[in-house]
């Protein structure tokens, strides 16, 4: 209710209706009654969905969804996945997604940026990064996922830790952990090269990686 | 289950039942929560079982009820054909050497106040393995083993990463040389790209000292990659038991089903084509138990039956074992079965005679 007073000049009663309305649109059961809860009377999930409908209340044109399910059970994830796409084509808000999980990139995405010691590392729409990805660390990232088709076997592995952003080494920020790091990539800091018209990648070696996984595609 | 002489641990109708405080107010009944409702699972020496399933589950009680640092209310726990849960606190102890558990959250499971060195002799002091040099040698040998240089003897936790302190977590429970380790969610507070190191590094261990796992996630696909066979538990039961391909490929039971399609495949064309199972409602309370098969409340295939039966876990294929009563042998696939009909009922009443 917060949110439209400020926002929309809503009284409180027509923010308490919309706020009711908001929860129904956000799939919480017994919505006018729910509206009294406090926060620690909800499940999980059904604490994303408040946040989701307190995020929604204005009607956005983007939403930030910062790791929106990384705290919830797999069941849960999918139930608030759909409701994000759902709630997405039907406002026709913009979302930027931002999660570790590769999984719910692909399924959730058009374009993806990979992001590394505070940089972008890459960039391309989706079905391109995850099929001809330009760069050594996205490269690294979905190798070391476990594929559900070639079961056991070791499987593919980033040495190291990711840095400390505070001190970072010279050149690029991921040559101390890259398997392909050159002195160049050690000295200096790496290009962010254009690969195809939407297609981008920081890094020394952008076109080799890339003419690579052309090959492996 | 033909493989009985090679079961490392054998756990046969394992309750853990918790009583809630201050629940018998004005002579009510007290609530009880079932976080483990009556288990029965082998484990094979030498086999890494996998245990899934969604938080409140039961599956990290389960883990620490078999090393009796949680109590069992019932039930046995054999290990090499001796009761752990009937063992007084004392041959318990002893028997610990033999059983180690590594936990989720490398930031709370290590005293800060112990240097590394300090925290992976600890266990070798205890069972008094090795004084002195020999003591010195062996800290060393372990750190080394788990890809810790001896450089870091005298550091204290906090100077590490968290998949360096999961290193150290899994160097205090090799120090005992164990034959049975519960990994509980060993890799779900880390990053990505050191998950991958951490499941490496126990398979690698495996191997190497010829260990035997319960690896316990709520990561199916983790689970899959280090597992021979896979548990899936719900409300404090076991529900689907097989081996990690099968169960993959083919989930019989509807909540394995639903569990396995919630999982994000990192692939895109998958992803946009594939029908994804989406469970109405949150796992019920543990508290009270919905009767019956305790997923027939959020069954898309539930029939009245389910809410009054209670399912037994029976094989249904060769070394796969559901619990539900819509599937049986002769019709494994719940797809295929008549609208209403219940043909595991007839099979389990034909069982219970024979």
């Amino acid at each position: 209710m917060e949110v439209t007073r400020l926002h929309l000049g809503h009284s409180k009663k027509e923010a308490r209706e919309h706020a009711i309305r908001m929860l129904e649109e956000v799939g919480i059961p017994d919505a006018e009654a729910r509206i009294e809860s406090y926060p620690h009377e909800f499940s999980g999930g059904m604490r994303q969905r408040v946040m989701i409908a307190m995020a929604l209340s204005c009607q956005p044109e983007l939403l930030i969804a910062d790791e929106p399910t990384t705290a919830l059970d797999v069941t849960i994830q999918a139930q608030i996945l759909e409701l994000i796409k759902r709630l997405k084509s039907k406002t026709g808000a913009s979302v930027i997604l931002v999660t570790h999980d590769l999984g719910v990139v692909a399924g959730m995405t058009d374009h993806i940026i990979v992001m590394y010691a505070g940089k972008v590392f890459e960039q391309a729409p989706t079905s391109e990064l995850f099929e001809r990805p330009g760069n050594p660390y996205t490269r690294g990232l979905l190798r070391s996922v476990p594929d559900p088709a070639a079961a056991h076997g070791t499987l593919y592995q980033i040495p190291g830790q990711p840095p400390d952003v505070a001190r970072l080494p010279g050149g690029c920020p991921f040559a101390p952990r890259c398997e392909r790091a050159q002195d160049i990539c050690r000295r200096e800091f790496p290009p962010f090269v254009q690969l195809t018209s939407e297609h981008f990648s920081l890094c020394h070696f952008a076109d080799e990686v890339y003419t690579e996984s052309l090959k492996a595609a | 289950m033909d493989t009985e002489d090679n079961n490392l641990i054998s756990i046969r109708d394992l309750k853990v039942h918790f009583p809630l405080a201050g629940s018998a107010w004005f002579g009510g009944s007290q609530s009880i929560v079932k976080a483990v409702d009556g288990v029965t699972l082998d484990i094979q020496a030498g086999e890494t079982l996998g245990l899934v399933g969604e938080s409140g589950c039961g599956k990290s009680t389960l883990g620490r009820a078999i090393l009796r640092l949680t109590e069992p209310t019932s039930g046995q726990v054999l290990f090499r054909g001796q009761d752990l849960a009937s063992l007084s606190t004392k041959a318990m102890r002893e028997q610990r050497r033999h059983l180690q558990i590594i936990f989720q959250d490398p930031y709370a499971s290590l005293n800060p106040r112990m240097t590394v060195g300090q925290i992976v002799s600890e266990p070798i002091e205890t069972f008094r393995l090795a004084r002195g040099d020999a003591k010195k040698k062996r800290v060393q040998e372990l750190l080394e083993m788990v890809g810790l240089s001896a450089r870091f003897l005298k550091r204290y936790p906090h100077e590490f990463s968290g998949g360096q302190r999961q290193r150290i977590g899994i160097a205090r429970a090799l120090a005992v040389d164990p034959d049975f380790i519960v990994a509980d969610e060993p890799i779900s507070a880390l990053d990505v790209s050191i998950q991958a190191q951490i499941m490496n590094l126990l398979d690698r261990l495996r191997r190497e000292k010829s260990l035997t796992y319960l690896f316990i996630s709520h990561d199916l696909r983790a689970v899959q990659h280090v597992s021979d066979r896979v548990a899936v538990m719900y409300l404090g039961k076991i529900v689907e038991l097989a081996e990690a391909k099968s169960i993959y490929a083919q989930p019989l039971m509807p909540y394995t089903k639903a569990l396995i399609s919630a999982v994000p495949v990192p692939d895109p064309k998958v992803e946009a084509k594939r029908r994804r199972i989406v469970l109405e409602g949150d796992v019920p309370s543990p508290i009270n138990p919905p009767r019956g098969c305790r997923f027939h409340t959020r069954c898309p295939y539930a029939i009245e039956a389910c809410g009054e039966v209670e399912p037994p876990l029976i094989q249904i294929k060769p070394n796969h074992f559901a619990a539900c009563i819509r599937i049986s042998p002769e019709q494994p696939d719940i797809e295929g079965v008549a609208p209403g009909d219940a043909p595991g009922l007839r099979a389990s009443s034909a069982a219970s005679i024979a």
